[in-house]
């Protein structure tokens, strides 16, 4: 008998992960990777701006980090409020039938949002 | 929960976390439910307590009793998603003005002070079918001073929350 394995994971695919993580952020259902605060002190970035890219983004592409979750991990690229433009990176995950994030990581994008 | 050193992230009490990195004002919560992490040490916060603590700030800046500084102006105008020229295309301005207050350069009049906290009372009560008349804003920030629960409620206190903020309200 052939055996099969498929990679199952608990986090979203291409069409809701954006969704996804608009809901968890805006239910509180996310935590931060220590390194994301670093790396908000580094782009001079505050949280009004990761939700401001979160809300208005205008892509949402699969990164390959590795999740530490059992999620996926989603590059969300888009706006600051002083129109930067700025990728967090992010891992969605099912916990206890809830749509949670982490926070990961902020990538450099150069030049100003459209 | 995993902290990237490999450590787990345990419940803590913070007894003095540093917020300014997540607000971009100046700010420390002290005793806040966090977690610290068993190996590195290092401590971060939950998303529900970071979105109360920020929707607090708000709060607490809208129903301050001083005129709205630098920092002040520019927390309100991010808490609303909104970019500088957003903003002066709502107050009737040109955005240099409002570059300006946010730089320091020119101090916020009274009446913008009024206007802005004005608009920040009416997003935080989703007044938001198109233009809310005057009467309705009027009856927002009311609504807003009475309805909003007091910081003393919260599980933790935001203390230092802008010394500076103060100083140059004064």
């Amino acid at each position: 008998m052939d055996v099969v394995y498929r990679y199952v994971t608990t986090g979203p695919g291409k069409n809701d992960a954006l969704q996804w993580i608009r809901d968890a952020m805006h239910g509180g259902r996310y935590h931060e990777a220590t390194h994301f605060q670093e790396r908000l002190r580094l782009y001079n970035i505050d949280m009004w701006d990761v939700f401001k890219a979160i809300e208005e983004a205008a892509e949402c592409l699969p990164y390959s980090g590795a999740p530490q979750h059992g999620g996926t991990c989603w590059r969300v690229l888009g706006p600051t409020a002083d129109k930067r433009a700025v990728a967090i990176g992010v891992e969605a995950f099912l916990d206890r039938k809830r749509r949670r994030c982490i926070l990961c990581t902020i990538f450099s994008v150069e030049g100003e949002a459209s | 929960m995993k902290c990237e050193c490999g450590g787990v992230l345990r419940k803590a009490v913070l007894s003095r976390f540093d917020f300014s990195v997540y607000a971009g004002i100046p700010v420390t919560l002290v005793d806040a439910p966090g977690f610290r992490c068993s190996k590195c040490g290092r401590e971060t916060l939950g998303g529900a307590l970071i979105n109360r603590a920020l929707q607090v700030l708000v709060q607490n800046i809208v129903t301050g009793p001083h005129r709205l500084t630098a920092e002040g102006a520019r927390f309100l105008r991010k808490s609303m998603r909104l970019t500088q020229q957003d903003l002066a295309e709502r107050l009737g301005i040109n955005r240099i003005t409002v570059t300006n207050w946010e730089r320091g350069e020119a101090p916020i009049s009274k009446e913008h002070d009024l206007m802005l906290r004005s608009i920040v009372g009416a997003y935080l009560l989703r007044v938001e079918r198109g233009r809310p008349k005057r009467e309705e804003i009027a009856q927002a920030i009311d609504r807003a001073r009475t309805e909003i629960a007091p910081t003393a409620s919260l599980p933790f206190v935001i203390a230092d929350m802008g010394a500076r903020m103060r100083k140059t309200a004064a």
